[in-house]
Order: structure tokens, then sequence, then C-alpha cells
């Protein structure tokens, strides 16, 4: 009931709506899945956001044309959706398991995400991208992709329009390079243990990163898996810094002196709840079918999330954002080529960790 | 022009997010959601 008495029944709708929505996302991933299947490859490298904007887009289109958009408007709830799917993907990042399986990974991805964040914090700059859309595309590429530029994007409070195009930017570039690294590493005679790290520090998608490594090898495979579940591992730290620099020196008014006050006020406390559920993944509480279920829990509220995105963009906004972002990107995506190889034949080959 | 960047407001959405997620941990680990074969769990890849 509202205060007013009354029954939410656009909220219960919309909700309604986004659920079934959602359901059909869930559809449309499989049917893609099992056409890559079909064809050898068992990661299929189209991730679920793609289809859940468009298919928000359409019925975006429908809902105004039968002019119940705003009836439906208490539902869709991009915010909270992300938000919880981020606390809930914290269960899929164990911190011990990533210390003790691969410390020449936490060492690269250590090396690999500051030099790459830093690298496209500053392109971005000399580009004049926003502070918001610098620390989305940063995110992304220095360290996961779609669930990095999440994670930066509730940090920063992003718009919808910059994880959007961010987000099409990581998918559309990972699929030319699951296929072009695995194909440069033959021609230049990578073995299958610096292949891997190499992949795994430079894809930006989990899903094509060990679909380059099942190309080359299963050690590749094996070595690109847990160098990426290394770079996934610091995606807490990096939103925590990024939502405290954001409180204390971007958002901070003329005249105003950040206290402790104000940076609780401001800081975005499901940052909280991703720590927490962290913790409890990396001491043990949370594991096996209970990490396996909470992961599928944190796709379905994404998905929901990328759906209400798309319930909500403006195409003709989209258009706006311009070429810059892609120039950053491209960029930003050359350089971390080139150093992730460097700094993976180093660790896995000259010091043979 | 367009979306307006978004402020800050308190804790309300934040802190609902948080109760959320951790409200679905506890029916996972404690109620054992986790151990029945629903399909939700499987459907993404």
């Amino acid at each position: 009931m509202t205060s007013s008495g009354k029954l939410p029944v656009g909220l219960l709708v919309g909700l309604a709506m986004v659920g079934i929505l959602t359901v059909l996302v869930a559809e449309f991933d499989t049917a893609i899945g099992n056409w890559f299947a079909g064809r050898g490859v068992s990661q299929h490298p189209l991730e679920y956001p793609l289809v859940a904007v468009a298919l928000g887009l359409l019925a975006n289109g429908i809902l105004r044309g039968v002019r119940a958009h705003e009836f439906v408007r208490p539902g869709i709830r991009t915010e909270l959706f992300l938000k919880v799917g981020l606390v809930l993907m914290a269960a899929g990042l164990n911190i011990t398991t990533v210390m003790k399986d691969g410390a020449g990974g936490l060492l690269q991805a250590l090396v690999l995400v500051t030099s790459v964040f830093l690298f496209t914090w500053w392109i971005a700059t000399r580009f004049g991208i926003s502070p918001e859309l610098k620390a989305v595309m940063a995110c992304a590429i220095s360290i996961c992709g779609v669930s990095a530029a999440i994670a930066a994007a509730g940090a920063v409070l992003a718009k919808k329009k910059e994880i959007t195009y961010v987000t099409a930017l990581v998918i559309v570039t990972a699929l030319p390079l699951m296929v072009l690294m695995p194909w440069i590493a033959h021609a230049i005679g990578l073995s299958e243990t610096i292949a891997g790290a190499w992949f795994g520090g430079n894809i930006d998608t989990t899903a094509a990163v060990v679909g380059a490594g099942t190309l080359y090898g299963e050690v590749a495979q094996q070595t690109a898996t847990v160098v990426k579940m290394a770079q996934n591992a610091l995606i807490g730290v990096v939103a925590f810094l990024l939502a405290a620099y954001f409180v204390v020196r971007v958002e901070r008014k003329p005249d105003e002196r950040p206290n402790a006050g104000v940076i609780w006020q401001r800081f975005p406390k499901f940052i909280l709840g991703f720590i927490l559920v962290s913790i409890l993944a990396s001491t043990g509480v949370l594991s096996g079918n209970a990490v396996t279920a909470l992961k599928a829990l944190s796709k379905w509220a994404f998905a929901a999330a990328f759906l209400c995105i798309g319930l909500e963009l403006s195409i003709r906004e989209l258009g706006t954002m311009g070429w810059r972002p892609v120039a950053v990107y491209l960029s930003a995506t050359v350089f971390n080529t080139a150093l992730a190889l460097g700094v993976a034949w180093l660790i896995f080959g000259v010091l043979g960790m | 022009m367009g979306e307006p960047r978004r402020r800050r407001v308190g804790w309300s959405e934040d802190w609902v997010s948080v109760l959320v997620g951790l409200l679905v941990v506890l029916l996972v680990v404690l109620v054992g959601l986790s151990k029945v074969p629903w399909p939700l769990f499987g459907w993404f890849r």
C-alpha cells in the first residue's frame, strides 16, 4: 500500500512485466548458447546484457506506442536490480582460492589492473571524457568487462547510456580478440601457460577468455581462467576506492569540506554488502551449491537491470555519445594487449610462477 | 540534455539493495534453496 492507502498497481504490474521479460532474456540466452554449442563453442561470447538491452528497447517502443510506459515506470528499478546483483556477485569472488591457486595470476592482475586503469584514465582525460564514463571504461578494460563496468557504474552513479555504451564496446571488442589472440599466440610460438595468462590478462569478458583458452589448449584454458579470476577478485577493492574518490573529490562542492558524515552519507552502501558477501565466500561460509546458486541469481538480477536500461533508454541519446569513447576504448585495449603479453611472458615465462 | 546526472540521496535504495541481497544469501544458505533443483540456477550459461 502507498502512503495514500492505494495499492501501487503500476509498481506491481511493472515488476511483473520485468520478471516475465527477464525470463524471455534467459530463454534467448539459452538458445544462443545452444547455437554456439552446436558449433563446438562451449561458452557463448554474446553475453546476455546485449540481449536484455535489445529486448528492453523493443518493449520500450511498444509501451510508448500504447501509452503504457508511464504506468509501468515505477516497476522499472534499474538501480535496485544492479545493486542486488552486485551484492550477490561477490559470492563468486573467493580471494582465498585466488591466493592459493595462483600467486602469479594475482601478481599479474595487480600489475595489469593498476597500469591499464591509469592509462585509460589518462587517455580518457586527454579526450575530454566525463569522470563517470572514464571510471566505467577504465574498470571495464583493466578488470573484467561487463561486471566491472557495472560495479564502477554503481560506485560513481554513471548514466544508463554510459553503462550501455561501454557494455556494447566490451562485447564487440571481445569477440575478435577471442579468435585473433590464439592465432597470434600460435604464430609467435607462445607456450600454453604464457598464452593463457595473456588471454586472461587482456580479453574483457570471462566467456571470451575461456573461449580463447579452449581454442589454444587445456593448460592455456586453466591459466586464463585463474588469471581472470584474480582480476575479478579486485573488483571490490577498485569499486570501493572509486566510490571514495568520487565522494571526496569529484562530487565535492566548492565550499564543502568532506568530513566523515558527508562521506558516509554519500558512500554507496551496496559496497558494504558486496564486501560482506565476499568475506563470507572467502572464509568458506558460502561454498559449493550456494555459490553456484548465488552466482546464477546475480545474473538474473543483472539481466533484469539491463532489461530496465533498455526500457528507459533513448537511442537518440546513445548516439550523442560520439566517437571519442570508442577511440579511448580501442587505444586502451591495444595498450592492454601489448602490456599483458610482456607481463605474462615475464611472470610465467622468465620468473616461472 | 538527456538523462540528468543522479545525486546520491541518503540511504534508501542503497540499503534496500543490501538488505535484499543479504536476504537472498540467507535464503540460499539457511533455507537450503540451493539444494532445490530449480531450473532458475542453470538458466544462464
